[in-house]
């Protein structure tokens, strides 16, 4: 957790606070890099590019927002301009080029997900699909917010979403056979 | 909102979909726990960060003195002082000769 008394530090220019700063946060930045990106490697490497750029923009970040909230956006886009600039993102990586792992058995609904098995699944999406679906549903991220990092209209960023979460649904618990156009209308139903 | 009655009717009565709507509620309870599990960055990764800081640091700090000692600089801190000054002097003089002189 990022304080105020650190963050003024940081802005003063003061010795050693950057690092402690970094040394606070690494973990969620880290973990929030493999998670879009995939890759240990690429990873480190996002990771490092956000630190660089937060330090270039400590002054521009305002107190009315959380700094973690901040920093996040930060390696949302360095992890974007990453998967982009290594052609791993965009219109190139659709849904037919997402490795196809064999479909599980249909378990029953009120068996819980295991989160290795999960991490399996998303793992299995294309990069683009999962910086999507990891913003939006395991950060919380809004669908405005990801269509600015990701440089996508709205719709584009629904249409992904829905893709990414019946993928996931299929890889987890087997295909099954809802109706489409109900399926499509469960996030609204939901309250999203 | 009778769609929304519709829907709360359709899920009440078709087992297929209301399995669908607990399928798709377990999968967005198991991605939001996902925020709390962290991944540990590889051993020394805080301190290439700080090498990378330092190094742009370095750079920036050598940018600057090759800045302050490059010939092309001290012209153009020259030419640029030479003409605020001349700009100074036209509007002094400009200043004084619109004065109206005071007659005793």
């Amino acid at each position: 957790m990022v304080n105020r008394e650190l963050l003024d530090r940081c802005r003063r220019g003061e010795p050693g606070a950057f690092e402690e700063l970094v040394e606070r946060t690494q973990r969620q930045v880290y973990t929030l890099a493999y998670r879009l990106t995939g890759d240990r490697h690429e990873a480190e490497d996002v990771a490092q590019e956000a630190y660089l750029r937060a330090f270039r923009s400590m002054g521009g970040f305002r107190e009315d927002a959380r700094f973690e909230t901040w920093l996040y956006r930060i390696v949302t886009n360095a992890a974007m301009t990453q998967l982009r600039r290594k052609g791993r993102f965009g219109v190139l990586m659709t849904e037919e080029r997402e490795q196809r792992a064999p479909e599980p058995e249909v378990r029953p609904v009120d068996e819980v997900i295991e989160r290795d098995e999960l991490r399996r699944a998303l793992a299995g999406l294309s990069p683009e699909t999962r910086a999507i679906v990891v913003l939006k549903d395991v950060y919380g991220l809004s669908v405005q917010e990801i269509a600015q990092e990701a440089g996508l209209t709205e719709g584009a960023v629904k249409l992904r979403l829905h893709r990414a979460r019946k993928r996931l649904k299929e890889k987890l618990y087997g295909a099954h056979p809802g109706h489409e156009e109900i399926r499509e209308r469960l996030p609204e139903y939901v309250g999203e | 909102m009778r769609e929304y009655e519709d829907l709360e009717v359709h899920l009440a009565t078709c087992p297929e979909c209301a399995a669908d709507l607990a399928r798709y509620r377990e999968l967005m309870s198991a991605m939001s726990s996902l925020r709390d599990e962290v991944q540990e960055p590889p051993v020394g990764f805080s301190d290439r960060v700080a090498l990378r800081l330092a190094r742009r640091d370095l750079r920036v700090r050598a940018g600057l003195r090759r800045m302050a000692h490059d010939r092309r600089t001290h012209v153009a801190a020259a030419s640029v002082g030479g003409a605020l000054l001349g700009a100074g002097a036209i509007g002094l003089l400009w200043w004084r000769a619109r004065r109206p002189v005071r007659v005793a």
